[in-house]
């Protein structure tokens, strides 16, 4: 067997490698078992490896795939996930509608899973009749169950399968959440710049600090269920992008975006602060964002503390 | 009293066991009336869980021609189960009645330092309560007592599973179908 660390920072998330797919056409390649353990051994992910040994057959992934998102979705809810981002949702639509944005507010949802986010703020969220919401994921079966459940509960949003470098949403707003540190290298410039047609985004991730890894082994540990979200969960936090490099892909790719960092400063007490944002604004939005942010916008930085 | 409080929160964990089983298999946003059921559920089992202990406590002493001095021996290493289980629970309930009153970083700061790791804690601590119980048991009736209350508690959430593999993967009312595992 492969001798290295268990856990590989650039190594990639198991639910990564059971997709594969047709950029454009989004068809869905069968993805062989065998060759998910021999890529994960590969690059030295000897945990990784185990758990995917133990992976259920091709007919199952597709459930196994909704059971993980229902366990992110339990943890974001005690992690308040959906009234932070209502926080800094609520003020943006009110600073758009300042700067002379009327009309209809589109919020899309990029990598939305099963679209707990797009639910919640449709549910709970507040932003009025002319905020329409949509989720958007390359994984078919995540949506499909998002729509059901969105059906169930009658709420007024909407979930299209979407690849995030291929979108044709146009969005007033993009957002996200745990997203960001599953693009890689040149990618993750590509994904922002996928965006720039829009006023604003927001995207929140993990934020990387020294207690990060530990502490999300042990949420992943202690809240889920099944290996693979353990295993996902725990390298989630390894991989979390830091500030500085989530403002230099983003100012790079668009340029005409005033970007910023939410939550930027570790501080003393990492735990405090689980996750962290990053916020691109149209010109002229910045004023009215954070006039409407109130003492939030105490939070806001220009660069990584 | 000891074996009341015992009661109670034994009662309380099968309860909370509920809840946790119930947790992250349903993904709708407004779950309150799933997990009442899912907890009611608990509350259920837990009560059939004492149930089985009260009978055999009162079985015990009517078996035993001493049940004053065997009472007194359980009453006696009930105590130390009841200073340890009693502990975890004020700190768990504290923290949970913060979480629920708090605003968002006290939320944070009660799920990251007590509600997360506590969870993790609770396998580990329900032996040593009953490494304190055989340790301070002079009878074999205590200790089988406590094994067996120690064993109902501890393993309702494995319960939960098992019934739950036998009804196809769906235990409490109200969740999903592609929750269920295969
Ligand atoms: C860690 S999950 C987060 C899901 C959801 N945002 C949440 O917070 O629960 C990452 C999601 O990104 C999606 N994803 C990854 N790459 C994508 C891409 N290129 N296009 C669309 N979705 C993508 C995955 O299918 C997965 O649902």
């Amino acid at each position: 067997m492969h001798r290295g660390p268990a856990v590989n920072p650039e190594g990639p998330e198991i639910t990564d490698l059971l997709i594969d797919m047709d950029p454009r056409s989004l068809e869905r390649r069968p993805v062989q078992k065998g060759a998910v353990v021999a890529e994960l051994e590969a690059q030295g992910m000897r945990w990784g490896a185990w758990v995917a040994r133990g992976l259920p057959e091709r007919g199952e992934i597709d459930r196994l795939f909704v059971r993980v998102h229902a366990e992110m979705q339990r943890l974001w809810e005690e992690f308040l996930q959906g009234e932070r981002m209502r926080a800094l949702l609520a003020p943006l639509v009110k600073a758009l509608r300042a700067s002379g944005h009327g009309g209809r507010v589109r919020v899309v949802d990029v990598g939305c899973g099963l679209g707990y986010l797009v639910r919640w703020l449709a549910a709970r969220g507040e932003l009025g009749a002319e905020v329409e919401l949509l989720g958007c994921d390359y994984n078919g079966a995540l949506i499909g169950a998002a729509e059901r459940y969105r059906r169930e509960e009658g709420l007024r949003c909407g979930f299209r399968v979407a690849n995030a470098f291929t979108l044709e949403e146009p969005a007033t707003v993009y957002i996200s959440t745990g997203v960001l540190h599953h693009f890689r290298g040149p990618s993750l410039a590509e994904l922002f710049r996928q965006q720039r047609g829009a006023q604003a985004f927001v995207h929140l991730d993990i934020k990387p600090s020294y207690l990060a890894p530990l502490g999300s082994l042990l949420f992943h540990v202690a809240r889920m269920r099944e290996p693979i979200s353990q295993h996902d969960g725990t390298l989630s936090a390894v991989r979390a992008h830091p500030g500085e490099r989530l403002l230099e892909a983003a100012r790079g790719a668009v340029p005409s975006h005033e970007v910023l960092l939410f939550d930027g400063e570790v501080g003393r007490l990492p735990i405090l602060r689980t996750m962290l944002g990053v916020i691109g604004l149209a010109p002229g939005l910045r004023g009215p964002f954070v006039r409407e942010l109130g003492p939030l916008a105490g939070r806001l930085g220009a660069t990584q503390g | 009293m000891t074996p009341l409080l015992l009661s109670l929160l034994a009662l309380a964990d099968v309860t909370f066991s509920a809840f946790r089983d119930a947790a992250g298999r349903n993904p709708r946003i407004e779950k309150e009336r799933y997990y009442r059921r899912a907890m009611a559920g608990g509350f259920a089992c837990g009560l059939g869980a004492l149930g089985v202990c009260w009978g055999a406590l009162r079985g015990l002493l009517a078996l035993v021609n001493d049940p004053e001095v065997l009472y007194r021996d359980m009453a006696g290493a009930g105590g130390w189960m009841l200073g340890l289980y009693g502990s975890y629970a004020t700190v768990v309930l504290g923290a949970l009645g913060v979480w629920l009153l708090g605003g968002s970083e006290l939320r944070t700061l009660m799920s990251v330092s007590i509600l997360g790791p506590l969870t993790l804690l609770r396998h580990g601590l329900i032996p040593v309560g009953l490494a304190l119980a055989w340790w301070q048991a002079d009878r074999w009736e205590t200790r089988g007592l406590a094994l067996l209350g120690v064993m109902l508690v501890g393993s309702a959430e494995q319960a939960y599973g098992a019934i739950r593999a036998r009804r196809r993967g769906r235990l409490w009312p109200g969740e999903p179908e592609d929750m269920a595992s295969p």
